[in-house]
């Protein structure tokens, strides 16, 4: 899996003997260390949950969110360099607030995702500069219902029904296949997202975590905003006794 | 003459082709003072008059809260033009923006308010466009345009409940001291008031005896008469 680049990763601005842009390809890997996101896009709306790895306990909880608003519709999650991402929400959000004052209405979000997808690519062609080390997800709920787009730091972009991102992608991923997206409501996708994450995080090398979990959709009215408190007491209720339902499974056996 | 288009020079002749026919060597085209030129060339660059205006906004305190009134003309000079525009904007669940003055101009501030609301709200951090920040904001908006010599003619009256913290060191808090209410004016100079007449009405309509209570604000004088040999004089009176 880890191929050496030998000389030719040295910048972005250089092409490898078979064709492959080394710097890029380790920006995907600062997005494979970090805590996983999952999203799922439902028959009513969308939903995101992210295993926030907390390091240390002296840290105040809620810090260092990884969710945010872009517009009052449109929500972004990110998986990778903190840091990075807070400078693509800045362009995000100052590309969505252009687009209202030159159209007078909100940005559709896969008009978003393609900028911001363009704007990650120009980092990949410089040599004084490096590619962002981000995944960036953008979800909204728009007339023609809801809508979910990742940008890789290559600059590409897809839609999704469904897609994980980070340390448990795998994993993540073979549990997202195993629902009906479409058919399920935004209620119960939330708590399936959330008991995706409880279920792949590793408790051994990483003690301690915070969910996060958003949504947008038709019970809400297409605004993006952290789930209610109640709601995610729910969620957390039911990714919890499931994982102890699978505890017992192996017990059994 | 644009037949000899020079994209390397000034292009100043617009509407004014005299240089054309200038033989001798003009050292004018080099020294240019942008203003004079502006007028020679009958170009404006910045707001002088007001086009499309609202007129008088009627606002002050009571014993419930803070109350406005506008009318829902647009005038175009003398013309009655549009008759069903609203000047009173709810910007958020306890601020009230009204506007009278120059129509387009307060469609910028609406607009500038909106985003600037918008833009804080989807920071999630807890900031929130109370009345106060909005008069010390609308303020700030105001007062950069004039130093610019580009003013907004309009002037803005905020209006709403504000929070409790504005209001520490006084004993007695409670709704009737929460009410706010401010005018800032095209100037950019703000003041808060009990009671606030922009525009026309300003002169012709405030009483003159008023009693301010702690419910509000009382007319005592039910039968003064206006004094409108005034009204001929006063225009663009924002």
């Amino acid at each position: 899996m880890s191929s050496i680049g030998s000389g030719y990763d040295l910048s972005a601005s250089q092409f490898s003997p078979d064709g492959r842009v080394f710097q890029v390809e380790y920006a995907n890997k600062a997005v494979e260390a970090s805590g996983t996101v999952v999203a799922l896009r439902c028959k009513d709306g969308v939903a995101f949950a992210i295993e926030k790895i907390v390091t240390s306990r002296l840290y105040e909880s809620g810090s260092n969110k990884r969710i945010h608003n872009v517009d009052k519709h449109i929500g972004m999650a990110v998986a990778g360099l903190l840091a990075d991402a807070r400078q693509l929400l800045t362009v995000a959000r100052d590309e969505a607030k252009q687009y209202k004052y030159d159209y007078g209405v909100s940005i559709p979000v896969k008009y978003l995702a393609d900028r911001l997808a363009m704007y990650m690519h120009a980092y990949t062609l410089y040599g004084f500069v490096r590619p962002f080390g981000c995944f960036i997800l953008l979800a909204a709920y728009e007339s023609d219902g809801p809508q979910l787009y990742g940008v890789e730091p290559s600059g590409v972009t897809y839609g999704y029904y469904g897609i994980a991102v980070g340390k448990a992608q795998q994993t993540a991923k073979t549990e997202i296949e195993k629902l009906k997206l479409s058919e399920l409501k935004l209620e119960d996708a939330v708590k399936e997202a959330a008991k995706i994450i409880y279920q792949v995080h590793d408790e051994v090398k990483d003690r301690m975590f915070e969910l996060e979990l958003s949504w947008v959709g038709q019970v809400n009215d297409g605004k993006h905003e952290r789930v209610p408190t109640n709601i995610f007491n729910d969620a957390e209720k039911f990714a919890k006794a499931s994982l102890e339902e699978a505890d017992d499974d192996d017990d059994e056996m | 003459m644009l037949s000899e288009f020079n994209s390397c020079q000034p292009c100043l002749d617009t509407i004014n082709d005299k240089d054309a026919f200038n033989i001798n060597n003009s050292s004018n085209i080099h020294t240019i003072i942008p203003l004079e030129a502006d007028a020679e060339r009958n170009i404006r660059t910045r707001t002088v008059t007001p086009i499309v205006t609202g007129s008088s906004v009627v606002a002050f305190t009571f014993n419930g809260g803070v109350i406005l009134a506008a009318d829902t003309l647009g005038s175009y000079g003398s013309l009655a033009k549009y008759r069903n525009i609203s000047r009173i904007h709810q910007v958020n669940e306890k601020t009230v923006l009204a506007v009278g003055g120059d129509l387009s101009d307060a469609d910028y501030i609406k607009e500038a308010v909106d985003s600037k609301v918008e833009q804080d709200t989807i920071q999630e951090d807890g900031g929130e466009m109370t009345p106060l920040a909005l008069y010390t904001w609308s303020t700030r908006l105001m007062y950069h345009r004039r130093t610019k010599l580009n003013p907004l003619l309009t002037s803005a009256i905020v209006a709403g409940m504000e929070n409790k913290e504005f209001f520490q060191g006084k004993n007695f808090i409670d709704l009737f001291t929460c009410r706010f209410l401010g005018r800032v004016n095209d100037k950019g100079s703000g003041y808060k008031e009990f009671l606030i007449i922009t525009g026309i009405g300003n002169h012709l309509a405030q009483y003159r005896v008023v009693v301010i209570t702690n419910d509000g604000v009382e007319f005592k004088a039910k039968e003064v008469q206006p004094d409108w040999s005034l009204a001929p004089l006063l225009h663009n009176t924002e």
